[in-house]
């Protein structure tokens, strides 16, 4: 197993399309990490300068020391998962499992023994004779992962391998699929868009947005601490709410103003968050997840972190509610900002009523208006 | 690090495979064209090697545009291609909507609409002429019956009984064509839009007019575009069944060259009027071009 | 909603018929004796059955011969064209490089291009070199209708091959050349096979330059065979029906079993193309 080295990758289509720029990232031995973003945002492109099946405009990739840039894909020896499987569908899955080690030349007992232990891994045993057509979506799943795995190889590259399957199977995919990188302590660098896939698989999460990278992380970290107003509100669903606040100083404390609404903040907050300091009586962005509103009532302090709503529409989804409302926004270029709360169902909430729920102070996230980024903590 | 080694590498790999067919095409089909070119600036008459063989600038062209046959033979050319890929298309239309709602699209389905596209064209020129045979063909007989006067049973000495034994045997053998594109273009059209159409209340005409007609149109564009171009080139039809006859009245284009050619051995001559075909068909090529330069737009790989 | 009505089945019927009466025609008179088939109002079935007109275009024509023109000539030409086709193909629909377009265009111009535009030139050149009522005198001018079909038919074959396989296959340890021939190659199989009955089913109908380059009944191909069968002042009916029977019957076969490729090829090359 090898580590992925990637510097400086800078890679522009021939249509002008420019996919990604300075991209650094570096995948260690073992590890299972997981680079996330929206939709065109660059990933594939990433997977496949790795791979060698697209040339970096510029940039260096390293696979387990040695620079790979000129090699082809034969020689680079890594393995990759694609999103629609790529079986060869002329040939049996035993076939399909042999065809890397008959093209290093291994012998016909090698590779049925390689082909036997993979398949048992996998619970293929029984569908060796078959072709593609003949099986489902998951078994199709654990071919393309037994392709990749029969050889070996430095590094595993898995394009959105899950987002074929349906939401079951894929939840237990993505088990077997971390247990299966743990026993073989394979380096992955996994590509989906899938926030939820990226924080519980990855040991650690690479966010990629418009092929700029913006934060490589843990997932704790990327959850708690988002680097950016982009982070924030790609992890994490619902997604967290945002709304023009201020800091400001009255006579009896410290207050956050926003939507109409007057918190109270704990007179050391500044100094828990010195980052926050030069922002006093200035405009900032304020995030508030969802899942960190709790009904008023609940608030261990009487005073911080009240807000005052009116409910517009409940969403069951059975273990919360989400309870949509909305503030006056008007810095926002609109009157007003949608919310969302996510709720404990024991709380009453029904459209047009009025609502009281309360927010930790110590949760609320700041991103600075200009630029988007993460006031210091 | 070089950007673009691969893009050129690949790029000269598309040239290296591409290399042997263009080569071969510009071979045996470019060359021989620039000659042609070349020939109808010449005089050159392989049964009167008396006269002045060479050079004779726009000689051949004046003459061609001079004559009388040729205008005739545009005239026909274009009447034969006007009216059977019309009826065709009209013919085919109605065929492909009766199988494709018939759903009766069996092997005898196919193989009728199969047979006589696969058989050369002459094969079935010949079958015809022994349908329309004035002594004891079928056709004929057929007309006797209707009590048709005896003259018009020899169906080839008249002009206009003659075409239309021409375009009856050109719209046997390739509507069959038109139905199997229009079929394939029928049978990609989802049936919940008819269903969708059916909801919204629309009548069986609307349905086809608004639905079936619309997304059938690139079908319907590529076959006729295709016949057209394959009408207008007319010859095995001609040359089995009339010969051009009676008198001149079935010539066309592409016959009157070949007569030019290798009847009076006019190489120059036959020559210049290939060039006046030639031209009208790269118009017509670049017209076709235009239509579908969509469909040629190389899809961007995933 | 779409109920089918009688009219539809009497169409369907009608259009069946009407395409199958006159081989059917064909087929009974070819085995009519002579008289029976000059009659007025001939009779429907052959009586007595007879052998004599295959007999005549065998023994007598030697029409066999024909028939080896037109099987070795369509044969060259088709393997000819799938071969420089198949590689002209794939880089057309795999390779990135600048001119796709234009070639692709240019490929197709020449196949609308006026087979008669190039007889004279052409007829001059056999003359010169002597090859005129050879096999090469017919290949050489095919091959301007065949390799722009085959080329065409061909790439959107290609295109309909996921590249993915193609890069799964290099991935997993394969060359180019391995990915092609162990990869692309068997997947385009069938659409290879379906390019190259059309391509010699086009080859086969050819009349024009078949007619122009060959001087003499043991070089002729089938077409331009049975056009010739016709004398000065006699018409060989039974015979020159014999011949209609003898070069059809294949030809229904090949359509019945391969009638599927055929129409996906007919298709593949019209609607995607
Ligand atoms: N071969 C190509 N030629 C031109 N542009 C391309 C090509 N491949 C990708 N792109 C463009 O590059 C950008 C990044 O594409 P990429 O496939 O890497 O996105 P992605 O993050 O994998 O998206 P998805 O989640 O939809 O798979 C997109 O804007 C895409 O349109
Ligand atoms: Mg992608």
């Amino acid at each position: 197993m090898g580590e992925i080295v990637i510097t400086g990758l800078n890679k522009t289509y021939p249509n002008g399309v420019v996919a990604l720029q300075d991209f650094d990232l570096a995948v260690a031995d073992g590890e299972f990490l997981v680079l996330v973003g929206p939709s065109g945002c660059g990933k594939s492109t990433v997977l496949r300068c790795v791979a060698g099946l697209e040339r970096p405009t510029s940039g260096t990739i390293t696979v387990g020391g040695r620079v790979v840039n000129d090699l082809p894909p034969q020689e680079r020896d890594l393995a990759m998962v694609f999103q629609t499987y790529a079986l060869y569908p002329h040939m049996t899955v035993f076939e399909n499992l042999a065809f890397s080690l008959k093209m290093r030349r291994r012998s016909q007992e090698e590779i049925r023994g390689a082909v036997a232990s993979v398949a048992e891994k996998l619970g293929l045993g029984q569908h060796l004779h078959k072709k593609p057509r003949e099986l489902s979506g998951g078994e199709r799943q654990r071919v393309a992962l037994g392709r990749a795995i029969v050889r070996a190889p430095q590094a595993f590259l898995m394009d959105e391998p899950l987002s074929n399957l349906d939401a079951a199977l894929r939840v237990q995919m993505r088990i077997e699929l971390l247990k299966l990188q743990r026993e073989l302590q394979a380096t992955v660098l996994y590509v989906t868009h899938d926030q939820t896939e990226a924080l519980t698989m990855g040991d650690r999460v690479a966010v990629l947005h418009s092929g700029r990278l913006q934060q490589v992380a843990p997932p704790r970290e990327i959850y708690d601490r988002p680097a950016n107003r982009f982070v924030a509100g790609f992890i994490g669903s619902p997604a967290m709410n945002f709304i023009t606040a201020r800091i400001t100083r009255g006579e009896n404390g410290l207050f956050l103003d926003f939507g109409g609404q007057t918190l109270s903040l704990p007179t050391d907050y500044l100094q828990k968050r010195p980052g926050l300091k030069p922002y006093q009586q200035k405009n900032l962005i304020a995030g508030l997840r969802p899942e960190h509103f709790i009904p008023a009532s609940e608030a261990k302090t009487a005073a911080p972190g009240i807000l005052k709503i009116r409910v517009e529409v409940v969403e069951t989804v059975g273990p919360v509610n989400y309870v949509h409302f909305s503030l006056p926004d008007p810095q926002s270029g609109r009157d007003r900002t949608p919310f969302v709360a996510a709720l404990d169902p024991s709380v009453p909430a029904t459209p047009a009523q009025d609502l009281e729920v309360a927010i930790d102070p110590d949760r609320i996230h700041f991103f600075d208006p200009e630029t988007g980024t993460t006031t210091p903590y | 690090m070089k950007p673009g080694v691969l893009l050129s590498r690949e790029a000269r790999l598309g040239y290296l495979l591409l290399a042997p067919a263009l080569l071969v095409i510009a071979l045996v089909a470019l060359y021989p064209l620039g000659y042609t070119l070349w020939l109808s600036f010449q005089q050159k008459i392989i049964k009167l090697p008396w006269l002045h063989q060479g050079w004779v600038g726009l000689a051949n062209y004046r003459e061609l545009l001079a004559a009388d046959r040729f205008w005739q033979a545009l005239a026909h050319t274009v009447m034969f291609t006007v009216v059977s890929v019309s009826l065709e298309l009209a013919l085919g239309l109605l065929a492909a909507l009766a199988i494709h709602r018939t759903r009766i699209l069996t092997g005898l389905t196919r193989a009728a609409v199969l047979l006589p596209w696969a058989i050369p064209t002459v094969v079935a020129a010949v079958m015809w002429l022994f349908l329309i045979n004035p002594a004891f063909g079928l056709i004929p007989m057929g007309l006797r019956l209707l009590g048709l006067p005896e003259a018009w049973q020899v169906l080839l000495a008249h002009p206009a009984s003659a075409w239309a034994v021409i375009i009856a045997t050109d719209v046997w053998k390739n509507t069959p064509f038109i139905t199997l594109m229009l079929l394939a273009g029928l049978q990609v059209i989802p049936e919940d839009l008819y269903e969708a159409a059916g909801m919204d209340g629309a009548s069986r005409w609307q349905v086809f007019r608004h639905i079936t007609l619309p997304l059938l149109t690139p079908a319907i564009l590529v076959a006729l575009i295709f016949r057209t171009a394959q009408a207008f080139m007319v010859f095995g039809h001609i040359y089995t069944l009339t010969g051009g006859g009676p008198g001149t009245a079935t010539e066309t284009l592409a016959f009157l060259n070949y007569q030019a050619i290798l009847n009076d051995m006019r190489f120059g001559y036959g020559a210049a009027l290939s060039v006046v075909i030639f031209l009208g068909s790269l118009a017509f090529a670049l017209f076709y071009l235009y239509t579908m330069g969509l469909q040629i737009k190389e899809e961007p790989r995933p | 909603m779409r109920r089918s009505g009688v009219p539809v089945y009497i169409i369907t019927g009608l259009f069946i018929l009407l395409s199958f009466f006159p081989f059917f025609w064909t087929l009974l008179s070819s085995y009519k004796p002579g008289p029976q088939l000059f009659q007025i109002n001939p009779p429907f079935w052959p009586q007595p059955f007879t052998w004599e007109n295959y007999r005549a275009i065998f023994l007598e024509r030697r029409f066999y011969l024909n028939i080896i023109n037109s099987v070795v000539v369509a044969g060259a030409t088709t393997c000819i064209c799938v071969g420089l086709g198949a590689l002209a193909a794939y880089g057309l629909a795999r390779l990135k490089f600048r001119g796709k377009t234009i070639i692709l265009g240019f490929i197709l111009v020449v196949s609308l291009f006026p087979p008669v535009a190039i007889v004279s030139p052409l007829f001059l050149l056999w003359e010169k070199t002597r090859i005129i009522n050879t096999y090469l005198a017919l290949i050489l001018p095919y091959l301007t209708f065949a390799l722009p079909l085959t080329v065409w038919l061909l790439t959107a074959f290609f295109r309909q091959i996921p590249f993915e396989l193609e890069e799964a296959a290099r991935m997993d340890g394969a060359g180019p050349l391995r990915t092609f021939w162990e990869v692309t190659l068997p997947l385009a199989a069938p659409g290879i096979f379906t390019t190259a009955i059309l391509t010699f089913i086009y080859c086969w109908n050819e009349f024009l330059f078949a007619l122009a380059f060959t001087t003499n009944d043991a070089s002729r191909t089938i077409p331009v065979a049975i056009v010739m069968f016709s004398g000065y002042h006699t018409v060989p009916w039974g015979q020159i029906l014999a011949a209609v029977t003898v070069v059809t019957v294949p030809v229904a076969v090949l359509v019945l079993v391969l009638q599927r490729r055929i129409i996906s090829g007919l298709t593949a090359g019209a609607l995607k193309g």
